[in-house]
C-alpha cells in the first residue's frame, strides 16, 4: 500500500474507532435514540470533514464499523438523543450557566 | 500597596446563630457563641499581650501573656481560652496584669539571644513586638543560667531555616502542622526545660514535613524563617495574586522589595485557600527569574537551524505572513491553535478569539482535552454545566466523603488539608484508587474503605455502587421524584438493578472485595452528606465521560446534589483549566460553553468582532496532529502549553509537530513543543501580568503584575500582535477591558468585572443578575438542565489489554513537589525531593522480573519504550504499576496510547498494557532525545555591532 493508502486507511480506521466507541455508550438506548445520539454527537463534536469521511465509510459497507454507526450515518433520526443537552436542536441552552 | 497587616484575632472568631453580649474595659462587645474573650478583644480593637495564640490555630493557653480579669471569677484566666459570655465583664489592662505579663515575658526573654538588630525578623517578631508591648526594661534573671543558645541551625530545607537558639517553645508550629497541614510531622521532645521543637528527631528534610509553610508563618519569631527573607530582609510592598499551580487556586500576598519577590504569603483572605498554601505556591516561585527564561524573539526556517534572536516585529511579522502562506495554500483549515490552562481568561480568550476571528476557523482547543474535557461533557450531559457543584469550603460540611481517581495530598494539597481536617472531625471516607494513596492511612485519618479497583475499571465500580443503592431501598424518591427526569430515572433504575451489575459479578472486574464495595455504596448512600471528589483517575480513560456520569447518577439518587456538604467535585488539574474551558478554548463552543452552531451567538460574535465565523466545529488537538500527519495541517500557534511533553504517544505528537511548516509557540521557557517551533515568542509568568484565573470550584480571582514582564509583553499584548498582524484588530490597553467584552457576551459572566472582583476579592460564576454576589453552590432547587437526567452508563472494557507480551498495567499520576510536565517546577529547589521519575511496581512483580530497588528497567509497550529508574513499593497492587511525567527526559508518554475517552478524545493515560524487564541502556527514544536536546535547540551567538 503507498503512503497516501497507509494514511488513508489509518484514518478510516481511526475514524471507524471512535464512531465504534460512541456506539458502545449509545447502544444502551434504543435504537432510535441510539443512532440520533451517535448523529448528534458527531455533527457537534466533528469536523464537517470528518463527519463526511464517516459517512463515506458508510455508505461504502466499511466492515469496521459498528451497525448502529452505519445507521446513525445512513438513517434519518426522528426521536432526540438521550443527551439531549448535546444535541444540536438544543444548543442554544447549553450554557453553563 | 504597602504590606498588608492582616487582622488576628488570637483564636478563630466562632460560626454560631446565637451571640453573646460582654463588656470588655468599660465596652459592649457582641460576637457568636463560642468566640473567646482574647478574639472578642480584638474586634473591639484591643489586642492582649500573647504569644503562643494565632487566628489560624485553635487556642492553647501556654504563654500565661493573656491574662485578663473577669469580675467575679477567681484568678487570672488566659483570655484564648476563656468563652466569651453574655454579661461578663474582663478587665485586660490593670497593674497586676501588666506585672504578671512582665514577668512572663523576663522568663522568655532570659533564654533568647538578644541580636535583634541583626535577627532575620528584626521588625517581623512578636516576640519583640510583645515585649514591647507589656514594657520590659529589664531581665531580673540574667542571662548567665542554662540556656539553649548554642542551638544548631537546621538548613535541610531548601526554603526554610529552623533555628531552635531563637524558640520559644510556643508549639505554633508543632500545632500548625497539626491543625491546619495535618501532616503532624513536628513534635514537642522532652519535658521541662529541655523541651524542644522536633521534626521527630531527624533533620527538616528527612522528616514527614511537606514543605507547605504553615510552621513558618505561624513561627512568632526567628526560629522558622524563609531564607529568602534571611538572604534579602524584609519586603516594604505586597500584592495580592493568585497561584499559577494547580486547580485549587490560592490567593496570596506577593511580599516585595521593589520589582524583586521576597516571598510569598498565603492570604487570609483568600476563599479558596484560607490562609494555607503548599510547598508549590508558597516557595516554588523563583522560576519565574530563572537563567532559562526566554526573553528574545526568535525565528528560524527549519527546525534543525539554530534559532536567530530578533524583534518583536520581525517575529510577528513573520509569523503572520507564515500564517497567512500556509493557510493561501493549503486552506483556511490548515492552521490552528491551542490555548493555555496556565495562562489568564483574558489571554485564553484572546486567543481563540484571535483563531476563529484572525484565522477564520474554530481549530482552537486547550490541554482540558488532555484532562477535565469528560467533566465538561459527563456534567453537562447529566446536570447541565460543565463545572464542580461546590465551593471548596463545603467539604467542612460533608458526612461522607467518596474519593475516587484522585490523591488531593499530592495533587490538590491545600484543599486535602482541609478534607483531612473534616476528616479528623468524624466525617467517614471512601478512597477508590488502584494505589494506596496517603489518604488511605495517614496520621489521624484512615479511610472507611480503600476499594484498590483495577484501572479501567471505574464504571464497573459506579455501576456497583448503583446496583446497592436501588436494590437497597437506599434511594431519596423524593428528591428523586422533585428534582429528575422521571423516565430517565426508571430506565436507569432497570438498567442498575440488573444483577449483573451487583458487587459480587463484577467482583473479577473491578477487584476490589464485593464486601466492601456493597459497604462502601450503603455507606455512600446513608451516612449523611455525601461529597464526591474526583481526578484524572477518573476522566483520563476510555470511559471518562461514562464514569462522570455514573457518579452523577448516583449523588442525584441520593440526593447528594444541591447543598453544603455534597456534590460532583472534579479536582482540576492546572491553575486555569476551568477557565480556559468557560473561555471557549474547545473547537465546538465560544465562551459560556454556547455551540459554534448558535446562530445567536455567533452573530453577536461576529457583530462585534466584524468578521465572519464557520458555524461547525474544529479540529481537538488528536486531531490537528493526525491530519498534520496526513500533510493537511500545516500551521499551530500554542500558547503556554507543552503538548510534546504532556500529550499521549509522544511518537505521534512528534511525528504530527515535525510535519508542520509553522510552529509557533509562547512560553516562558524553549520548552519541549518549541524543538518543533519556527517561532518563539517570550511569554510572561503569572508575576508579569495583570488577569482572572478560574479555580475548580469556579472563582474566579485576580492575578496581579508585579513585575514588568521579562520578554517585553505580557501574553496577551503578543496576541494582540499577532491578532493585529494578520488583521484582526485587537486594541485594548488593560486585561479588565477585554474581561469586560467577556462579560458583555457570556451570560454566565454578566456580572464579572475587576470592580466586581476587587469588592468582592474573588466571586464564582454564575454571576449575573441572577446571583451578582456569584453562586457557591450549584443545582440549588432545580438543575441547570432542568430535571436531572440519568444516564445510562454500560461498562466497557478498554482495548488497551494486559496480555502475555504487556502483562502490566501502567498509570501514571503526579507527585507534591512537582508539577505538570514540570517546566516550573523543575527549575526550583523542590527537585531535591524529585529529581527524576521513577516507576513504582509491586515487590511481587519486581521479584518476578528480579528487578531490585533503584534498578534501571526498560518499560515498554506498543507503543514505545523507555528506561527508568524502580522504585518498590506495596502503595501497587500486583499487577499495577505507576510513574510521573515531570521530567521529559524520562518520556513517561512514550509509552501511553492513543486510546481516548469515548466523548471527548480525553486519552487514556491511566491504563497501558506494559512489560518491566532489567535494562543497563537507556531507550533509543531517550538516546535521540538528549541528541535532539542540542540539536534542536541551539540559539545563533548574537552578531557584535560594527564598529
Amino acid at each position: 500500500m503507498s503512503d497516501h493508502g497507509d494514511l488513508v486507511a489509518k484514518k478510516a480506521a481511526k475514524l471507524a474507532m471512535m464512531a465504534n466507541q460512541m456506539a458502545q455508550f449509545f447502544g444502551s438506548y434504543p435504537h432510535d435514540q441510539a443512532i440520533a445520539g451517535i448523529s448528534g454527537h458527531i455533527v457537534k463534536f466533528w469536523t464537517p470533514k470528518m463527519h463526511a469521511l464517516l459517512i463515506a465509510q458508510a455508505e461504502r459497507g466499511d466492515p469496521a464499523l459498528h451497525p448502529l454507526v452505519v445507521d446513525a450515518m445512513l438513517m434519518p433520526k426522528h426521536v432526540e438523543s438521550p443527551t439531549k443537552n448535546h444535541a444540536t436542536g438544543d444548543l442554544a441552552h447549553a450554557d453553563a450557566g | 500597596m504597602p504590606l498588608i497587616q492582616e487582622l488576628d484575632t488570637g483564636t478563630p472568631i466562632r460560626v454560631s446563630d446565637e451571640t453573646v453580649t460582654l463588656t470588655i474595659d468599660g465596652n459592649q462587645v457582641t460576637v457568636p457563641k463560642g468566640t473567646s474573650v482574647m478574639a472578642a478583644s480584638v474586634t473591639m480593637g484591643t489586642k492582649i499581650p500573647r504569644l503562643c495564640a494565632t487566628d489560624s490555630l485553635e487556642a492553647y493557653g501556654s504563654c500565661r501573656l493573656c491574662l485578663v480579669e473577669i469580675e467575679g471569677r477567681r484568678g487570672t484566666p488566659a483570655s484564648c481560652t476563656t468563652p466569651a459570655d453574655n454579661g461578663m465583664v474582663v478587665h485586660t489592662q490593670n497593674e497586676r496584669l501588666a506585672k504578671l505579663r512582665k514577668g512572663v515575658m523576663e522568663l522568655y526573654i532570659s533564654d533568647h539571644p538578644l541580636d535583634c538588630l541583626t535577627c532575620s525578623a528584626n521588625g517581623d517578631c512578636e516576640l519583640q513586638d510583645t515585649a514591647g508591648q507589656v514594657g520590659l526594661r529589664d531581665v531580673r534573671y540574667g542571662y548567665d543560667g542554662e540556656k539553649h543558645k548554642q542551638a544548631p541551625i537546621d538548613d535541610s530545607n531548601p526554603y526554610f531555616s529552623f533555628e531552635s537558639s531563637k524558640c520559644i517553645v510556643c508549639s505554633r508550629c508543632v500545632r500548625a502542622c497539626e491543625e491546619v497541614q495535618g501532616t503532624f510531622a513536628l513534635t514537642i521532645e522532652g519535658r521541662g526545660f529541655q523541651s524542644k521543637v522536633s521534626p521527630s528527631g531527624t533533620d527538616f528534610f528527612g522528616s514527614e514535613c511537606v514543605s507547605c509553610g504553615a510552621c513558618v508563618q505561624a513561627c512568632p519569631t526567628a526560629t522558622l524563617n524563609e531564607k529568602m527573607v534571611i538572604q534579602m530582609g524584609h519586603p516594604e510592598h505586597a500584592v495580592v495574586t493568585t497561584c499559577a499551580y494547580c486547580g485549587v487556586g490560592c490567593s496570596f500576598k506577593a511580599e516585595m522589595q521593589g520589582d524583586k519577590v521576597v516571598r510569598m504569603v498565603p492570604s487570609k483572605d483568600g476563599k479558596a485557600n484560607d490562609g494555607h498554601s503548599c510547598v508549590k505556591g508558597r516557595f516554588a516561585w523563583n522560576y519565574a527569574t530563572h537563567k532559562d527564561r526566554m526573553t528574545k524573539p526568535m525565528i528560524r526556517a527549519a527546525i534543525t537551524d539554530e534559532w536567530r534572536e530578533v524583534s518583536w516585529d520581525e517575529a510577528i511579522a513573520y509569523a503572520a505572513s507564515e500564517f497567512k502562506r500556509l493557510q493561501a495554500k493549503y486552506g483556511t483549515d490548515s492552521i490552528g491553535g491551542i490555548t493555555s490552562s496556565r495562562c489568564t481568561n483574558e489571554e485564553t480568550y484572546l486567543v481563540q478569539k484571535l483563531i476563529r476571528g484572525a484565522f477564520g476557523n474554530n481549530n482552537v482547543d486547550t490541554c482540558a482535552r488532555v484532562c477535565h474535557s469528560p467533566t465538561g461533557y459527563g456534567l453537562g450531559a447529566t446536570l447541565g454545566t460543565s463545572a464542580g457543584t461546590q465551593e471548596f469550603a463545603s467539604v467542612e460540611e460533608a458526612d461522607v466523603i467518596l474519593v475516587i481517581g484522585a490523591n488531593p495530598t499530592d495533587g490538590h494539597p491545600v484543599f486535602a488539608s482541609r478534607m483531612k481536617k473534616r476528616l479528623r472531625e468524624g466525617a467517614r471516607l471512601i478512597v477508590a484508587d488502584p494505589r494506596k494513596i496517603d489518604l488511605v492511612k495517614s496520621p489521624h485519618i484512615r479511610a472507611d474503605y480503600h476499594l484498590p479497583l483495577k484501572p479501567g475499571s471505574n464504571v464497573a465500580l459506579i455501576n456497583a455502587f448503583a446496583h446497592v443503592i436501588v436494590t437497597e431501598g437506599l434511594v431519596n424518591e423524593a428528591y428523586v421524584r422533585e428534582r429528575c427526569d422521571l423516565n430517565d430515572f426508571e430506565a436507569w433504575a432497570r438498567f442498575v438493578a440488573d444483577v449483573r451489575h451487583s458487587p459480587e459479578q463484577q467482583e473479577g472486574v473491578i477487584g476490589a472485595p464485593a464486601a466492601d464495595v456493597r459497604a462502601a455504596a450503603r455507606l455512600y448512600a446513608t451516612g449523611g452528606k455525601g461529597a464526591i471528589f474526583y481526578g484524572l483517575g477518573v476522566t483520563e480513560h476510555s470511559q471518562g465521560s461514562t464514569m462522570v456520569m455514573g457518579m452523577a447518577n448516583i449523588a442525584m439518587a441520593t440526593g447528594n446534589i444541591g447543598g453544603i456538604g455534597m456534590g460532583v467535585n472534579p479536582l482540576r488539574g492546572q491553575n486555569n483549566v476551568q477557565g480556559s474551558c468557560d473561555m471557549g478554548s474547545f473547537p465546538h463552543e465560544y465562551p459560556g460553553y454556547r455551540h459554534v452552531s448558535d446562530d445567536a451567538t455567533r452573530e453577536m460574535y461576529e457583530a462585534l468582532w466584524g468578521v465572519s465565523l464557520q458555524r461547525t466545529p474544529g479540529l481537538r488537538i488528536p486531531n490537528m496532529l493526525d491530519e498534520a500527519v496526513e500533510g493537511t495541517f500545516k500551521g499551530l500557534y500554542v500558547q503556554g502549553e507543552d503538548i510534546a511533553q504532556s500529550d499521549p504517544d509522544t511518537h505521534h505528537v512528534t511525528s504530527g509537530l515535525r510535519a508542520m511548516e509553522c510552529v509557533v509557540v509562547q512560553d516562558i521557557f524553549l520548552n519541549e513543543t518549541a524543538k518543533y517551533a519556527h517561532v518563539f515568542l517570550p511569554g510572561s509568568s503569572f508575576l508579569e501580568k495583570d488577569g482572572t484565573f478560574t479555580n475548580a470550584e469556579r472563582r474566579i480571582s485576580r492575578v496581579r503584575k508585579v513585575m514588568a514582564p521579562l520578554g517585553i509583553y505580557a501574553d496577551w499584548e503578543a496576541t494582540m500582535l499577532l491578532s493585529n498582524a494578520l488583521g484582526l484588530p485587537m486594541t485594548y490597553t488593560h486585561p479588565s477591558q477585554i474581561m469586560d467584552e467577556i462579560a458583555a457576551t457570556t451570560p454566565s459572566f454578566k456580572g464579572v468585572s475587576y470592580e466586581t472582583l476587587e469588592r468582592l476579592g474573588s466571586v464564582q460564576w454564575p454571576c449575573n443578575d441572577d446571583a451578582p454576589e456569584g453562586t457557591p453552590t450549584m443545582h440549588v432547587g432545580h438543575f441547570v438542565i432542568g430535571k436531572g437526567k440519568f444516564m445510562i452508563t454500560e461498562f466497557q472494557a478498554t482495548e488497551e489489554r494486559a496480555g502475555p507480551r504487556f502483562p502490566l498495567i501502567l498509570t501514571t499520576g503526579r507527585i507534591l513537589s512537582q508539577y505538570n510536565v514540570g517546566a516550573q517546577t523543575r527549575r526550583t529547589s523542590n527537585s531535591m525531593w524529585h529529581e527524576e521519575d521513577v516507576l513504582e511496581i509491586h515487590p511481587f512483580d519486581a521479584e518476578l522480573r528480579g528487578v531490585k530497588d533503584g534498578d534501571l528497567v526498560a518499560l515498554e509497550s506498543r507503543s514505545g519504550d523507555i528506561a527508568i529508574k524502580a522504585r518498590i513499593s506495596e502503595r501497587m497492587q500486583p499487577g499495577v504499576v505507576y510513574t510521573t511525567f515531570h521530567h521529559a527526559k524520562t518520556g513517561a508518554n512514550v509509552i501511553t496510547t492513543d486510546y481516548t475517552d469515548w466523548a471527548t478524545n480525553c486519552p487514556e493515560y491511566k491504563v497501558t498494557a506494559v512489560q518491566v524487564r532489567k535494562t543497563n541502556r537507556m531507550s533509543d527514544w531517550q538516546a535521540r532525545f538528549f541528541e535532539e536536546d542540542v540539536a534542536l535547540t541551539r540559539v545563533a551567538p548574537k552578531m557584535e555591532a560594527a564598529e
